[in-house]
């Protein structure tokens, strides 16, 4: 039961030179493989720049996202949740997504559009078109605030 | 020659950890994420066969934007100036009394990026109105108000936004 003191006894020295080496391979690979939210779902778009400054907040499960943006090859495109489609078929598009959600018990409240600068306003006045449709009134226009 | 053989000496490497968070650490301060900003909107409900009755005359602003990106208000093109003949035409019918409507003709090619910064004008010119109104009335800037007085001037400036797209 009696214990030895060993306070007095000095700790053997470690080697801590690889320390950092190891925590920066771990922080390396987590900046490598962390995945940003939209660049997931997203599509290969430049947003417009205006002057309005009311910044956006974080997108709510019963908040629908709806990217629209040019393809070289397809002409515009729009694409929901991962799922790409071309604007003629937008309205079947815009349904699955509309029926998924309801599915999942999310009723759709709102719509974050978010359009490359250069898509033609027929293109967006149909999506808007088909949002009245599906009872969707509530949008939001994602943009880059002018430097 | 022989020099090259001997050792080299140590260096002490504990604080390479040190200098290399403090780097770290301010590389993650002073970066700035491109932060996103929004223009919110309500859309009318759905109507299939899109006639509108006949809007009084003395309550409209009509704006045209062509495919070239051109703005023409009340059928006067207008250039870097547009916000303050906005800011005049709306403040105009506020101040009898009216809730304006604005009607946005486009051409179906106009480019978003010109749309949105028209949206952005009238936004920008019902502010101006607002900070107009708060002079006018309180004396003070719109911000400087309270709840009440601040609700009172929201409800004069009201704006109806109405949009068409031409046929071609």
């Amino acid at each position: 039961m009696i214990r030895k003191k060993d306070k007095s006894r000095s700790l053997p020295e470690i080697n801590t030179t690889a320390l950092p080496d190891i925590i920066f391979m771990l922080l390396f690979f987590f900046m490598v493989t962390t995945v940003m939210q939209p660049s997931k779902k997203g599509a290969p778009l430049v947003l417009p720049n205006t002057i309005t400054d009311e910044s956006t907040e974080r997108t709510k499960p019963n908040e629908l996202t709806i990217f629209l943006y040019n393809n070289d090859e397809h002409g515009q495109m729009l694409s929901i949740d991962g799922n790409h489609a071309v604007i003629n078929n937008a309205t079947s598009a815009l349904n699955n997504a509309v029926v998924t959600m309801k599915e999942n018990q999310n009723f759709p409240q709102k719509a974050i559009l978010r359009i490359d600068q250069f898509t033609t306003m027929s293109a967006v006045n149909k999506i808007k078109e088909l949002l009245q449709m599906q009872e969707i009134l509530k949008i939001e226009y994602v943009h880059r605030k002018e430097a | 020659m022989k020099r090259r053989r001997q050792n080299l000496p140590k260096s002490n490497s504990g604080a390479i950890a040190d200098v290399s968070f403090l780097l770290l650490i301010f590389f993650m301060v002073v970066t700035t994420f491109n932060k996103d900003y929004k223009l919110t909107m309500t859309l009318p409900p759905y109507t299939p066969d899109k006639v509108s009755g006949p809007v009084p005359s003395n309550r409209l602003v009509q704006l045209l934007l062509n495919a070239e990106n051109e703005l023409m208000i009340q059928d006067e093109p207008v250039g870097e100036e547009s916000t303050d003949l906005l800011t005049e035409k709306l403040s105009k019918i506020i101040k009898q009394g009216l809730e304006p409507i604005v009607i946005i003709k486009m051409h179906p090619n106009t480019s978003y990026q010109y749309y949105i910064e028209l949206l952005a004008e009238i936004n920008a010119a019902k502010n101006n109105v607002r900070t107009d109104l708060a002079q006018e009335n309180f004396k003070k800037e719109f911000a400087e108000l309270n709840i009440n007085q601040q609700k009172s001037i929201e409800q004069k400036v009201k704006i109806k936004i109405s949009e068409q797209e031409m046929k071609l």
